[in-house]
C-alpha cells in the first residue's frame, strides 16, 4: 500500500482537530506537546488509528516526543514505515 | 456560573526558597493516624515535624513541607476572613497536580470547609451540573488550569506567600471524625453526577489501611501520574504526605518512554497507575530494559489489568514488587490488594481485603454466598462513604443499614478468601480510571436531537475501551451524524467521546422489547471477525 503524504496529513489533521474545540485550530506544524493538545489518551488513539488504517506497526523506539511533536513529524514517521512506491517505467 | 473564583499564584519570594538540596533523611516515623480526627490537622502535624524535607519535587524545583504549610495557611486565612465563611462550606478545586493543589486542599480542610476536587479537563456542562448540586462558596484554580474567558464570575487572586501558620495552632479545625471532608463527583447510574461524601474518618482510615499494606516510608519518592482529584490519585497523595514522603510531579508524562525516563531521572521509589498506562508502558515504554535502581514497587488500580500484562510488568521491574489493588470512590479509594508473591498462584485475582475492610460476595437479598459463587461484591469498613450528596434514594440503593456497600462489581471468592472480578452488574464502563455511564452520552445526544435514538456501547480496542454510538431515527427525519459528532466533541472530554458513529434503521430488541445492547456490541467495528477499519469511518465530517 502506498500513501499520499497530503492524504495522510489531511487524515491525521482531521483526527486531531475533531478531538475538541480546543484542538480545532491545530495546524500540521503546531507543537502538540507545548500546546498541551497531546495527552496520553489522544496518543493512544492516534497510534491505534494509524495502525488500523494504514497497517503499520509502531515499535517502542518510535513512540517518543520527537516523533510525535507535530502532525508533520508523525506523517514523516508513518511514511518511513511504509514500502517505497515502485519507480514507474517511462 | 456565579461561583466566585480564586486564582492561586506562587509568590516570587517563596519560589526562590524552593530548596534545591534534598536533606538526607534518617528514616522518618510519621505520627500514628489512629488518633487523628481531621485530615488537615494530621497533615499539619506531619508537616510541622518534617520541616524543610521536600513534600513535592519536580525536575527543577522542590517545595518543602514548611512551604506547603505556609501556602496552606494563606488559603486558610483567605477562607476564614471571607464574609460568607461558614464551617462545612464547599470549596471546589480545579487544579492540576501541583504544590498549589496541596495548599488549597489542606488549607480548606484546616479552615473546616469541605473540598470538592474537580478534574482540570472537566467539560463545562458537567462543571455547571456539579456546582449547581453542591453550591460551593468558592472555586480555587490557577491561570494555567482554567479558561477565564468562559466565565463571568467575580475573580480574585491570592499570592501564596508567607502565611502565618502559627495562627492555625491557635484555631485548630473543629470538624473531624464523621464530619464531611470531601465530595468526589463520579458518574451515577443515569449519567448524572453523584457526589460521594467522604468523612475525615473515611480518608484517614483508608490511608491507615494502605500504610499497613504497602511498604511506604518517609524516604519514598512517588511519581504521581494520576490526578489528585481522582480517588486513586488522592489516595496516593494522602498516604505519601501522611508518611512524610515526597511526591514527584512532572509535566511531560504523555509518552510511556518519558514516564520511564522520569522514573529514573527523579529516582522514584514507587509508581501507581491505571491498567491502560501499564499496557502502554509494556508496548512502548521499554520498561525494564534499563534498571530502575531506586524503584521499590508499583501498584495498579482503577480497573482490571489482564493477568498476562501484570505478569510481564512484574518480571520486568524485579526486584521491585508489583501490587494489584482494587477499590472505588465510594470506599474512599482502596479495598483489596493482592500480595506480590500471590500474583502467579492466583491469576486474575484482586486479592484479599486490606486491613480494616471486610469483603463479601452477596446475592440479591444481601445474603453472603459461599466460595465459588458469583454475586455482588460488597464491602464494609471505616472507609465506606457516608452516602451520596443530597441523594438518599441512590444512597439507599448501595448502602445497607448494617454498613455494607454494594460495589456494583460482580465477583467470586476462592476457598482461601481471594476475590476475582466477574464483570459489572450495571452499564458503567471504566476508561483510563474514569467511570463513564453510557447514559451520559445518550442523554446529551437525545437532548439535542430529540428525533434521534442513541445507544452508546463500549468496544475493546487493543487494551483500551472506547464507545461506539449507535443512532436510529425516531421518525422520518434523517440523522445528521456530522452535527451529532460536533455536539459530542464540544460537550464531552476525550475519553467519553464515541470513536465511531453507526446509523441503523432500527435497534435490535431483546425478548423483553428492550434495546439489545449485547447485539449492538456485536455490530461494533472490530467485534467478531476483525474488519479493517477504513479511515473514512473516523474522519469523514
Amino acid at each position: 500500500m502506498t500513501i499520499n503524504r497530503k492524504k495522510l496529513e489531511d487524515d491525521l489533521m482531521h483526527f486531531v482537530r475533531s478531538r475538541s474545540p480546543r484542538h480545532a485550530a491545530a495546524s500540521p506544524q503546531m507543537d502538540l506537546l507545548e500546546s498541551g493538545l497531546l495527552d496520553s489518551l489522544l496518543l493512544v488513539d492516534l497510534i491505534f488509528q494509524i495502525e488500523e488504517s494504514y497497517g503499520v506497526r509502531f515499535d517502542s523506539d518510535q513512540v517518543n516526543p520527537s516523533n510525535f511533536r507535530t502532525v508533520e513529524d508523525i506523517v514523516g514517521v508513518v511514511l518511513g514505515q511504509l514500502p517505497m512506491p515502485q519507480p514507474q517505467a517511462d | 456560573m456565579s461561583t466566585e473564583i480564586l486564582l492561586l499564584q506562587i509568590g516570587t519570594e517563596i519560589e526562590a526558597q524552593g530548596e534545591r538540596t534534598v536533606p538526607t533523611s534518617v528514616d522518618y516515623r510519621a505520627p500514628s493516624l489512629t488518633s487523628a480526627g481531621n485530615l488537615g490537622a494530621a497533615f499539619f502535624e506531619v508537616a510541622h515535624s518534617r520541616g524543610d524535607y521536600p513534600a513535592i519535587a519536580t525536575k527543577t524545583n522542590t517545595f518543602s513541607y514548611n512551604w506547603i504549610v505556609r501556602a496552606a495557611a494563606c488559603v486558610w486565612d483567605y477562607l476564614r476572613t471571607r464574609s460568607s465563611y461558614a464551617p462545612g462550606a464547599r470549596v471546589a478545586l480545579q487544579l492540576s497536580n501541583s504544590p498549589e493543589y496541596l495548599a488549597a486542599f489542606y488549607g480548606t480542610l484546616l479552615a473546616d470547609c469541605v473540598v470538592v476536587p474537580l478534574p482540570v479537563s472537566l467539560e463545562d456542562h458537567r462543571r455547571r451540573q456539579i456546582l449547581e448540586l453542591c453550591q460551593p462558596d468558592l472555586l480555587i484554580t490557577r491561570l494555567s488550569d482554567f479558561n477565564l474567558q468562559e466565565t463571568h464570575s467575580a475573580t480574585a487572586t491570592l499570592s501564596l506567600g508567607k502565611g502565618g501558620h502559627e495562627e492555625i495552632l491557635h484555631s485548630p479545625p473543629r470538624r473531624q471524625g464523621q464530619d464531611l471532608a470531601m465530595l468526589l463527583f463520579t458518574s451515577g447510574s443515569m449519567g448524572m453526577p453523584k457526589g460521594v461524601m467522604l468523612s475525615h474518618r473515611n480518608l484517614l482510615a483508608n490511608a491507615d489501611s494502605i500504610l499497613h499494606e504497602l511498604p511506604i516510608r518517609g524516604t519514598d519518592r512517588a511519581l504521581a501520574v494520576l490526578p489528585f482529584c481522582h480517588a486513586f490519585g488522592n489516595s496516593v497523595l494522602q498516604t505519601h504526605v501522611l508518611s512524610g514522603a515526597t511526591i514527584l510531579i512532572d509535566r511531560a508524562l504523555t509518552f510511556p518512554s518519558s514516564m520511564v525516563q522520569t522514573l529514573r531521572e527523579l529516582g522514584a521509589t514507587s509508581f501507581s497507575a491505571v491498567p491502560e498506562v501499564y499496557g502502554m508502558l509494556l508496548k512502548y515504554g521499554r520498561v525494564g530494559e534499563q534498571p530502575l535502581s531506586a524503584l521499590r514497587y508499583m501498584t495498579v488500580a482503577g480497573g482490571a489489568l489482564r493477568y498476562d500484562l501484570a505478569a510481564q510488568i512484574e518480571s520486568r521491574i524485579r526486584p521491585a514488587t508489583f501490587h494489584i489493588m482494587y477499590g472505588q470512590s465510594e470506599a474512599t479509594a482502596r479495598l483489596a490488594s493482592l500480595p506480590p508473591q500471590e500474583l502467579h498462584a492466583r491469576p486474575g485475582s484482586i486479592g484479599r481485603p486490606i486491613s480494616g475492610v471486610e469483603l463479601a460476595v452477596m446475592d440479591e437479598v444481601s445474603r453472603e454466598l459461599p466460595a465459588g459463587s458469583t454475586g455482588m461484591l460488597c464491602a464494609r469498613g471505616a472507609n465506606v462513604m457516608l452516602g451520596y450528596w443530597q441523594d438518599e434514594k441512590a444512597t439507599a440503593e448501595v448502602l445497607s443499614g448494617d454498613g455494607w456497600l454494594r460495589t456494583g462489581d460482580l465477583a467470586r471468592r476462592d476457598e482461601d478468601g481471594f476475590f476475582y472480578l466477574q464483570g459489572r452488574a450495571n452499564l458503567l464502563v471504566k476508561i483510563q480510571g474514569h467511570r463513564v455511564h453510557p447514559a451520559e452520552i445518550e442523554r446529551l445526544v437525545e437532548g439535542d436531537f430529540p428525533h434521534t435514538c442513541a445507544v452508546a456501547v463500549p468496544m475493546t480496542r487493543g487494551d483500551e475501551v472506547r464507545f461506539v454510538l449507535f443512532l436510529a431515527p425516531r421518525d422520518d427525519r434523517p440523522i445528521d451524524v456530522t452535527k451529532i459528532r460536533a455536539t459530542c466533541q464540544r460537550e464531552l472530554p476525550s475519553y467519553k467521546q464515541p470513536l465511531y458513529y453507526e446509523v441503523l434503521e432500527r435497534f435490535p430488541l431483546t425478548s423483553g422489547y428492550k434495546i439489545d445492547r449485547e447485539a449492538l456490541a456485536r455490530l461494533a467495528p472490530g467485534a467478531g471477525s476483525p474488519r479493517r477499519v477504513q479511515t473514512d469511518d473516523i474522519v469523514t465530517q
